[in-house]
């Protein structure tokens, strides 16, 4: 069920009108939970008894960590990570260990190339393991102890609901429970920030209805042999396109999850923060998928030692941290390469840093620079999401040098620059704002431009995709 | 804030909706591949007129009207084939309109290709299908960027009304030539299951029966291609297929003609000089058969 169809609306509109109505009032959170599980089974209903099935042993690892005897408390915390990652890992990575060892035609390899992935596999087996490690994390402090409710139905209530809630259940953002277990409680409809709603609804749903689609059927190109006929300059328009689609896609879907929870009363972390203005490679990575970036440093880097066991490790661990989160977004070699790029990245910042400290204060000339080449070299990496073959990754980039003396077929340069146009506009906006807190006129603004993107949305939707994130 | 913002909205929405309603944005004809097909299919399923004649298939098919003005299908003739979609997809919306033209041409290059759901689901919301009869503002072809974006074209006047002789250029790139041509022959160089194609079959049959209760004579034609691809096994596997099927109930085949005297962008499809060279075939090949 995509977010951007009649029958999302009718879910959300349907539960929206029950659950604030007085008489029901205690009983929200089922309410909730059952929307989310109608949400989750409505194409395929199968996927409801894994589904439930993670819930179940993160419900009773979680809670023997927090309630059981305490010598075990490691031990069902250990217990509860594994499982976790052991169904991540059986159902999102088998075809990829099917296809590069097992040789063609084997019946093991034939067998693990069969299973399917199911929708939000990456995102509520992470949840699990985010409310197993608080648990354990925090197992002897006060607000920590109350993620795990005593009562054990409470408990099965509100982790259900935590990993459940259908905004964020299939592409995040990755909730953490001690950002959201404590949010539980009794909503009223006078307390929904309807303002909060509204901007962050018309702004998910312009990105990804009118930026996003739109591009989406522009940067289909990209695909191996299609690339092969476009010249030079429209193969870096395409490259270009795609890294303003990508962005429109994932940050129109995080808003979209963001402005549907707090009509429910719920607050969730922000995704994305405007990440294309960043003038580093570590700056872009506390602005883009933030809450993945951010359970990756809390529940893997600093884990791992973090920045704490001298430089050496401190770049073993960052490469370590982003190719495992460069795996996650998908089973295939290109995503690891992904996360390699951005891991060497951030390790040689790192190693710049220590050993040519920065300007406190850089230029204007230099900042600009600096955008420029991360912008450049993320946009570049995305041709790995994208291309998920090596070999079509080469030959795009052999295409590159070789297509020069092409005519270009100026019609999708045009379109694609005309839809990257508001992304850009919403980055210097930001930019512009931050740097004049002061000025009056973009707030008095904002009413008509919410106004004009609502009607775009209405008049100038793409035609339907998926969310390329709901792939991974 | 919410007060100013819808009040706007719904402003330029009315605005807008006048604007349509007065002038004919002939030129908008979508913004990208999959919108000209909804722009194709709208203009189809909103027009006043009923067609006679509908043609259903892929790119290949989408070319034999494109591009050749002077000698272009007569106006009774409506061609609902899409670029990068199947010959279903055009079978689905006569079937899904319950539209009997008099002849259906359905082009067998693509047949293993299967309908894009996106595309009937977009054409058939059970919401936006209505509600896009009524507001001319909700239809693809209308939306403000691709009307504005296509502005500069308009002053070429309208294709149909443009006069000229037949082209006699080649559009084609040879590397990309050479390069899809080799694609496609590895594609079609080997025959497929007889399973999947009697699947294929079996849905055509069920398309086909529905129009031929109705009185609908079928055509079947196969647009030529580049010579080095004609005979492979998985060509001929098909068109032997469909033959087999489909000769006993009536129906009408146009044979491809020789390859050789053809010209391809990329290996399937026509060039325009071609396109043109093709035409006057498939008339011939109608008088002759006496189809029409």
């Amino acid at each position: 069920m995509l977010f951007n169809s009649f029958e999302f609306a009718g879910l959300v509109i349907s539960t929206f009108l029950v659950y604030y109505l007085p008489p029901v009032r205690r009983f929200q959170v089922h309410i909730l939970i059952a929307a989310s599980l109608f949400f989750y089974g409505y194409s395929n209903p199968k996927l409801l008894i894994l589904f439930l099935a993670s819930v179940l042993i993160n419900v009773t690892t979680s809670y023997l960590v927090v309630h059981g005897r305490q010598a075990r408390r490691k031990a069902y915390a250990t217990i509860g990570v594994i499982i976790n990652l052991l169904i991540l890992s059986f159902f999102k990575y088998s075809p990829l260990i099917g296809v590069t060892f097992f040789p063609e035609g084997s019946p093991a390899g034939h067998f693990l190339m069969q299973i399917p992935l199911p929708i939000g596999i990456s995102f509520f087996t992470f949840e699990g393991i985010s409310l197993v490690v608080d648990a354990y994390k925090g197992r002897d402090i006060p607000e920590y102890r109350s993620l795990v409710a005593r009562s054990v139905g409470r408990h099965v209530v509100n982790t259900t609901f935590f990993v459940a809630f259908f905004p964020h259940l299939v592409a995040g953002p990755i909730l953490k429970a001690h950002d959201f277990i404590p949010q539980i409680r009794a909503k009223f409809f006078s307390d929904i920030d309807r303002t909060y709603c509204y901007k962050t609804l018309v702004t998910g749903f312009f990105l990804k209805m009118v930026i996003a689609d739109q591009l989406n059927h522009h940067t289909f190109w990209i695909e191996y042999p299609y690339f092969e006929s476009h010249s030079t300059f429209i193969l870096l328009v395409m490259l270009f396109g795609y890294s303003i689609q990508i962005f429109a896609d994932f940050a129109g879907y995080s808003l979209i999850a963001l402005g549907i929870a707090g009509l429910y009363g719920y607050r969730l972390m922000q995704n994305f923060n405007f990440p294309y203005i960043s003038t580093s490679f570590s700056e872009f990575w506390r602005r883009w998928h933030i809450s993945l970036s951010t359970f990756l440093k809390e529940y893997l880097y600093i884990p791992l030692g973090g920045n704490r066991k001298g430089r050496s490790r401190t770049y073993a661990n960052l490469m370590i941290t982003m190719i495992l989160g460069g795996l996650w977004h998908g089973a295939a070699w290109s995503y690891a390469v992904w996360g390699a790029f951005h891991g060497l990245t951030q390790a040689v910042e790192r190693f710049k840093k220590d050993h040519f400290p920065p300007p406190a204060h850089p230029s204007l000339l230099r900042r600009i620079l600096s955008g420029l080449l991360v912008f450049s070299l993320v946009t570049f990496a995305w041709l790995l999401f994208k291309l998920t073959r090596f070999e079509h990754v080469i030959f795009y980039l052999t295409a590159l040098w070789r297509n020069t003396g092409m005519s270009s077929y100026m019609a999708i340069a045009v379109y694609i620059l005309i839809y990257s146009f508001p992304v850009i506009c919403y980055h210097f906006y930001y930019l512009y704002k931050q740097a004049n807190p002061d000025r009056k006129w973009p707030g008095r603004l904002e009413p008509y431009l919410y106004g004009i993107m609502l009607f775009l949305i209405i008049t100038n939707s793409g035609i339907g995709t998926d969310f390329i994130y709901f792939q991974f | 804030m919410l007060k100013k913002s819808l009040l706007t909205a719904l402003a330029l929405l009315i605005m807008y909706e006048i604007v349509v309603r007065s002038v004919d944005f002939w030129w908008s004809t979508g913004q990208n591949t999959q919108q000209s097909s909804v722009v194709r299919a709208h203009n189809f399923m909103f027009a006043p007129e009923h067609y006679a004649q509908v043609m259903v298939g892929s790119s290949i098919g989408n070319r034999i009207t494109s591009g050749v003005p002077d000698d272009s299908l007569p106006d009774y003739f409506y061609n609902l084939s899409f670029g990068g979609q199947s010959i279903f997809d055009g079978l689905l919306i006569l079937k899904n309109m319950d539209y009997t033209p008099e002849v259906v041409y359905i082009e067998i290059n693509t047949l293993l290709r299967n309908e894009d759901p996106n595309l009937q689901s977009s054409l058939f919301s059970p919401i936006l299908y209505p509600l896009k009869q009524k507001i001319f503002s909700l239809r693809e072809k209308n939306q403000p960027v691709g009307v504005i974006a296509r502005l500069p074209t308009a002053r070429n006047g309208k294709p149909g009304e443009r006069k000229g002789p037949p082209p006699v250029y080649t559009e084609r790139n040879d590397n990309i030539y050479r390069t899809m041509l080799e694609i496609e022959i590895r594609h079609k160089k080997d025959s497929i299951s007889p399973d999947i194609l009697s699947g294929q079959i079996r849905k055509l049959q069920s398309c086909v029966g529905f129009l031929r209760v109705k009185g609908t004579k079928i055509v079947f034609f196969e647009v030529p291609v580049d010579p080095a691809l004609c005979g492979l096994a998985l060509p001929v596997q098909v068109r032997t297929a469909v033959e087999k099927a489909f000769r006993p109930q009536g129906c009408y085949f146009i044979p491809m003609p020789d390859c050789a005297d053809y010209l391809t962008t990329d290996g399937t499809h026509l060039e325009k000089v071609s396109v043109y060279h093709y035409l006057h075939y498939f008339r011939r090949q109608l008088k002759t058969q006496a189809i029409l």
